[in-house]
């Protein structure tokens, strides 16, 4: 799938500069109480839903949501996109809120929403963006909107947030094993998944009722095919792909942490050599050697170096992702197939 | 040319929002945007989205429009849909007020020709919320060779509320839940295929409700209560069914259908099997004996 190389870039609106006041900017986040869900209005569905339909025939797009951070949720109002062309402006972000706030509507950005394809979902990316989200919103949460689903006729859109803690590893860039037994973190804690709800005035309620009533449907969606096996083909390809990826992955970690064993058990070896050879000048009488400063023995041996597991981090949850995807898709297909059989007999 | 005007859900939902939000005046208005084609002798304008303006009423006669607002708004809007322009504007309110006719006015003259309002009607009168548009035309009275303008007169306009396949998508899964605040996707439902279930039934029942409607449709045809049946229809009818495969061996049915859900079942496999070796391998790889 070839992705936007627009990103949706969050510096323009508050940019923190220096380390110190991102950290603090981290903590701050942190240190609020995270929503548990996130309320979509009809309005603001409509409008993601229409932009990522209309716009994403094979590159993935992106647009900025807009609303408010309540004590245990946060709002979505509205929604406007990100023009997926070279010549947007740099300051197009501003000029909307700026409507916005002129039209009397929210005009506080509270994260970003994509389109994505077969439930692929970039996690290093969407990490990354969320982090940037969260150091110059204080919040954020990213809505994915599943074309391929929508296409089949089913709604299916996933918001994520991202835990307090891998934040501060983020920002400290240092995925070390030791970190993360300290901290308890592991692969499917990076994000926190928000339930998703819709909310609706009386007035929008009315009016989509009188909606169903009235106005002529359009013309019909893959939903009535029992099977789509390009679906599941790309969902399971997909897996497999992840599966392979990981496993070089932790092959590596693996290598890395055997190496850093054996410049270890060298290192240990040099210094027991160092007090061996001195006891023995001990008991000589003879003057005995200096010990082993740490820079002596990184003169020697090369100092081991921490493993990260960042990147482990990240594949896992997306291979987890896309598991859990491709288990949906054939659960799916089995439901269908129980009542086309049904319907047959 | 006859003019045919479609009005997408999507603007009518948002004229909603501006209305719910606007302070201090009984009306909301704003700009329509959208796009218009020519097809077979008709031009077809779409209202794709609204965008609310605010306004300030000096007194009946006259209003301060903030009109540059619609500018900004078009100029970024255009930023993602080329093609749209302003192709009206809205008024949402229990009624029409007289400042009406100096916005229309207005509009027409300085922001698109030929241009509609969409009037949402929120008095209920009839119990429903109703979407009217209008066309101004003007009233002219004296001698022909010497007419002379008495007024503006709104005239009602044909339109149709027409969703394209995303806001028919929304409309209909939210129609599809209980009460609000409603769930569009429950993270840990504790039984996750109920959901794509349930979706199935009601896939089928509206399938149900469409077959019915067909076959009421062609049994109208069949006893000549139809005077002229719909040819294209005709068409697409023998199509579909044409597509629909029919096995006449049952024994090859069920094979296909076994194998297909053994297949099926293999992927469900596949997947609980990735999960959980990638949960214990996250456990395994944390048990680094330097740990740094």
């Amino acid at each position: 799938m070839a992705t936007s190389d627009k990103k949706v870039e969050a510096g323009s609106y508050a940019k923190a500069s220096d380390p110190a006041d991102k950290q603090r900017r981290v903590q701050e986040a942190a240190e609020k109480e995270s929503p548990l869900n996130i309320h979509i209005e009809c309005s603001a569905l409509m409008k993601i839903a229409t932009h990522c339909f209309e716009k994403s025939s094979d590159e993935q797009v992106n647009g900025f949501l807009v609303g408010n951070l309540r004590p245990h949720y946060l709002e979505v109002t509205n929604a406007f996109p990100l023009p997926d062309i070279p010549a947007t402006p740099d300051d197009y972000q501003s000029k909307m809120l700026k409507n916005f706030k002129d039209s009397g509507l929210d005009f506080i950005i509270i994260g970003f929403y994509q389109s994505v394809q077969f439930g692929d979902i970039d996690t290093s990316e969407l990490f990354t963006t969320l982090y940037d989200y969260i150091v110059s919103f204080q919040s954020a949460a990213a809505v994915l909107f599943d074309i391929d689903q929508a296409k089949q006729g089913n709604l299916e859109l996933h918001a994520y947030r991202v835990k307090s803690d891998p934040f501060a590893q983020k920002y400290k860039d240092n995925f070390t094993a030791r970190q993360l037994n300290e901290k308890g973190i592991r692969f499917n804690d990076l994000f926190h998944e928000l339930e998703i709800c819709y909310k609706a005035s009386p007035l929008s309620s009315s009016l989509l009722y009188e909606l169903m009533q009235d106005c002529i449907p359009p013309s019909s969606s893959d939903s009535l095919n029992i099977l789509h096996p390009s679906y599941l083909d790309s969902s399971v390809q997909s897996l497999m792909k992840d599966i392979e990826v990981v496993s070089q992955e932790f092959g590596a970690i693996t290598k890395e942490q055997r190496r850093n064993y054996s410049l270890e058990k060298d290192r240990k070896t040099l210094v027991t050599k160092r007090r061996e050879e001195n006891e023995k000048r001990r008991d000589q009488g003879m003057r005995q050697l200096p010990t082993y400063t740490p820079d002596d023995l990184d003169r020697h041996v090369d100092r081991p170096i921490p493993v990260s597991h960042y990147n482990r981090l990240v594949l896992s949850f997306q291979l987890e992702s896309h598991a859990k995807q491709a288990q949906h898709l054939a659960e799916t297909g089995l439901n269908k197939m129980a009542l086309a059989e049904l319907l047959n007999n | 040319m006859d003019q045919d005007l479609q009005i997408h859900p999507l603007a009518l939902f948002s004229m909603i929002d501006s209305y719910e939000r606007k302070i201090g005046t009984p009306n909301s208005i704003g700009i329509l945007l959208g796009n218009a084609s020519s097809a077979s002798g008709m031009r077809v304008i779409q209202v794709r989205s609204s965008y609310s303006i605010n306004y300030q009423l000096k007194d009946e006669l006259a209003v301060n429009v903030n009109w540059q607002l619609a500018e900004n708004w078009t100029e970024l809007h255009k930023l993602t849909y080329p093609n749209d322009t302003i192709v009206g504007w809205f008024l949402v309110g229990k009624s029409i007020p007289y400042f009406a006719t100096i916005v229309h006015e207005y509009c027409h003259k300085n922001v698109s020709s030929n241009c509609f309002m969409v009037f949402l009607d929120l008095s209920f009168r009839t119990d429903n919320i109703e979407v009217k548009a209008y066309r101004m035309v003007s009233l002219t009275g004296g001698k022909i060779d010497h007419p002379l303008k008495i007024g503006n007169v709104f005239i009602p306009f044909r339109h149709k509320i027409r969703p394209s396949p995303p806001e028919s998508l929304v409309m209909s899964a939210l129609a599809r839940m209980e009460k609000p605040p409603r769930k569009l996707a429950a993270i840990e439902s504790p039984i996750s295929m109920l959901e794509s279930l349930s979706q199935s039934v009601h896939c089928v029942e509206d399938i149900a409700r469409m077959l019915d409607q067909i076959i009421e449709y062609i049994a109208a045809i069949i006893s000549h209560k139809v005077e002229y049946p719909d040819l294209d229809f005709g068409r697409d009818l023998l199509k579909y069914l044409s597509s629909v495969p029919i096995s006449s061996d049952g024994d090859n049915y069920s094979q296909q259908v076994s194998g297909l859900v053994q297949d099926l079942l293999t992927v469900i496999n596949l997947s609980e099997v990735a999960q959980l070796q990638i949960g214990l391998s996250d456990s395994v790889s944390n048990l680094d004996p330097l740990s740094y």
